[in-house]
């Protein structure tokens, strides 16, 4: 992240703003983040680089240090790295698990196994960059984030959340193959579980 | 209009066969669940809505609370089947029945639904505070809101509000609780709660009684058929009443904080029939408002006294004895259902139905000056077989009026 220039130079260090626009492709309207103490400050948190520094805007927990965030995103993007900003003290998080595509995560799930757990460190002005692994990473149209511990406060205090990646096009919805028959006959088609769920058409 | 899914938890311990909302708590908790339905998929017809079942007795005395009743669905009639049909039984267990409303929702189709629950309470709490405490912590957590009716029973109010403050934290109003004092209209009360009306004021229309939603008719599709069934909800209500009015004349002038005063000039009405000596101290004793109705009501009984035809006279159940009004009662009834047309024109003669309706109606005020005074006009015509164009007038005439005054 540091540029060749001489330390007195005044041009912006252009070569990763471009890189941590994942904020752009989520769903801010259907983002959630549980357990904040503030109704809406979780969304504020994904903003753009160049704001990463912006002490205004953070998000604080609700009596005790976890934090969980699910966001979804108006397609399919390939993660390959996290920046977390918050402050240079115990209210900082120091873990936090990832999982991919699984909007139900809550609470209760997330104590199981996760896709990555990655540690970290402080980190107030955003130098440092997490590998994703693309193992689960390479498709993903939902994000979790739980933080669940911090380095020693009561509250967990969030400043700014960063990701890094590529967007891979919108995700049509699901009907895709289609077979048109003049007369549905039951014997053409395998079904082992007749009528299992309970879904309708809405 | 954001997406809700909500869960509907009904009270269905013994508690609900207690009479005193009309006719059962069982029966006004279920129109108040068809009102919260119908508001909730007016809003948005993508809304979800559960039912589920607080209490349930087993036979070997083992309580096994939070019975799902139906699953998430928009489809009216899915709900209103298993509504209907729900057994009154056991005793209330809160914390079980909320815990299992929130894993139906956790489990809901919508995943970008918000979650909702809306409780009925009418039976004594029993729990354990701390327990209580963490449930209230967990919902929030999870953002699950929750709108808490309690009705009958003054006993908890404290514990909800705590639960309730708790759950809302410092800055939020998602969360609402609800108290309904006894006798009370239960529907009527919540429609005009934020459990029914949302911020922007999209839920049901404030002219919209709940009586009408629960005979399944909607007023916009049926106006007249929608009156003419609340016409004569409204006529058995005042008979009900009036009986009722008749066992605690003294009492139910004086203690009527939540009723309006319609129904407190029916019971007024009672005690005028029944105890006509004793007439001067009762009225000093009435407001003004009610001395006035009280006028309003005389004038009409001279006007009246010979008329055969207008069956919704209180003399006529007052002056019989107790049987002899429940087979006018029923005849009534018989008559009404017959000849919605007739008492129609004969009902719009009476001041209190011109009341009652006016009241229900958008954008009027029934204690104005030119209500009233059209009221009275009513009265001092003659209901006789030129009844039906007097009414035209007399409408025309509120209707004017009405102009005038906006």
């Amino acid at each position: 992240m540091q540029h060749s220039c001489s330390r007195s130079c005044q041009h912006v260090d252009e070569t990763n703003v471009g890189l941590w626009n994942l904020h752009t492709k989520i769903d801010k309207y259907n983002l959630q983040c549980y357990n904040e103490k503030h109704d809406g400050s979780g969304k504020e948190i994904f903003r753009a680089w160049d704001e990463r520094l912006d002490r205004s805007k953070v998000v604080e927990s609700d009596d005790d240090p976890e934090l969980l965030f699910s966001i979804p995103f108006n397609g399919a993007v390939k993660i390959t790295g996290l920046c977390v900003i918050g402050e240079n003290g115990p209210s900082h998080p120091n873990t936090v698990k990832l999982w991919s595509n699984l909007p139900e995560l809550r609470f209760e799930n997330a104590r199981g196994k996760e896709h990555q757990e990655i540690s970290l460190t402080y980190d107030p002005s955003g130098t440092l960059a997490y590998q994703v692994n693309p193992a689960h990473f390479s498709r993903v149209t939902h994000l979790s984030l739980y933080f669940p511990s911090n380095f020693g406060d009561e509250t967990t205090r969030i400043y700014y959340i960063g990701l890094r990646g590529e967007f891979l096009g919108e995700v049509k919805s699901k009907i895709v193959i289609a077979t048109y028959e003049s007369k549905p006959q039951l014997k053409d088609h395998k079904v082992d579980d007749f009528l299992k769920g309970n879904y309708e058409i809405q | 209009m954001p997406l809700e899914s909500t869960i509907i938890c009904v009270d269905n311990s013994d508690f609900m066969r207690d009479g005193d909302f009309i006719p059962t708590r069982m029966q006004a908790q279920q129109d108040a669940v068809s009102l919260i339905f119908h508001a909730k998929t007016r809003s948005n017809p993508e809304n979800n809505v559960g039912l589920l079942t607080l209490s349930e007795h087993n036979q070997y005395y083992c309580y096994f609370s939070g019975r799902v009743v139906t699953q998430l669905t928009s489809d009216v009639g899915k709900v209103f089947s298993k509504l209907h049909l729900l057994p009154i039984e056991g005793k209330l267990d809160f914390c079980k029945g909320i815990k299992v409303a929130n894993l139906a929702l956790k489990h809901r189709q919508g995943k970008n639904h918000r979650p909702r629950i809306v409780v009925f309470v009418g039976s004594p709490l029993e729990v354990d505070p701390n327990e209580f405490t963490k449930l209230a912590k967990r919902l929030k957590k999870e953002k699950v809101s929750i709108d808490i009716v309690v009705f009958g029973e003054e006993s908890s109010r404290e514990k909800f509000e705590e639960f309730i403050t708790v759950i809302n934290g410092k800055e939020n109003t998602n969360c609402h609780l609800i108290c309904v004092p006894s006798g009370a209209n239960l529907p009527d009360t919540i429609i005009n709660t934020p459990i029914i009306q949302s911020e922007d004021g999209s839920g049901l229309p404030n002219g919209y009684a709940a009586s009408a939603f629960a005979f399944g008719v909607n007023p916009e599709d049926d106006p007249e058929l929608a009156m003419a069934l609340r016409i004569s909800m409204e006529e058995q209500r005042r008979v009900q009443e009036a009986e009722i009015g008749r066992g605690t004349v003294g009492e139910e002038a004086q203690l009527n904080p939540s009723t309006n005063i319609a129904s407190s000039v029916q019971q007024i009405d009672a005690t005028v029939n029944t105890a006509t000596g004793n007439n001067d101290m009762d009225v000093t004793q009435l407001t003004e408002d009610e001395q006035i109705a009280l006028a309003i009501e005389m004038s009409m009984k001279q006007a009246a006294s010979g008329h055969t035809n207008d069956v919704e006279m209180k003399e006529e159940t007052a002056d019989s004895a107790g049987t002899l009004s429940n087979i006018q009662q029923t005849s009534k009834t018989n008559e009404n259902t017959q000849q919605n047309t007739d008492s129609f024109a004969v009902s719009l003669n009476d001041p209190q139905f011109l009341r009652d309706v006016l009241r229900d109606l958008p954008g009027v005020d029934v204690d104005s000056e030119a209500v009233r005074a059209a009221l009275e006009q009513v009265h001092q015509q003659q209901p006789n077989k030129d009844a039906e164009d007097k009414d035209d007038n007399d409408k025309s005439n509120v209707t004017k009026k009405k102009k005038d005054e906006k």
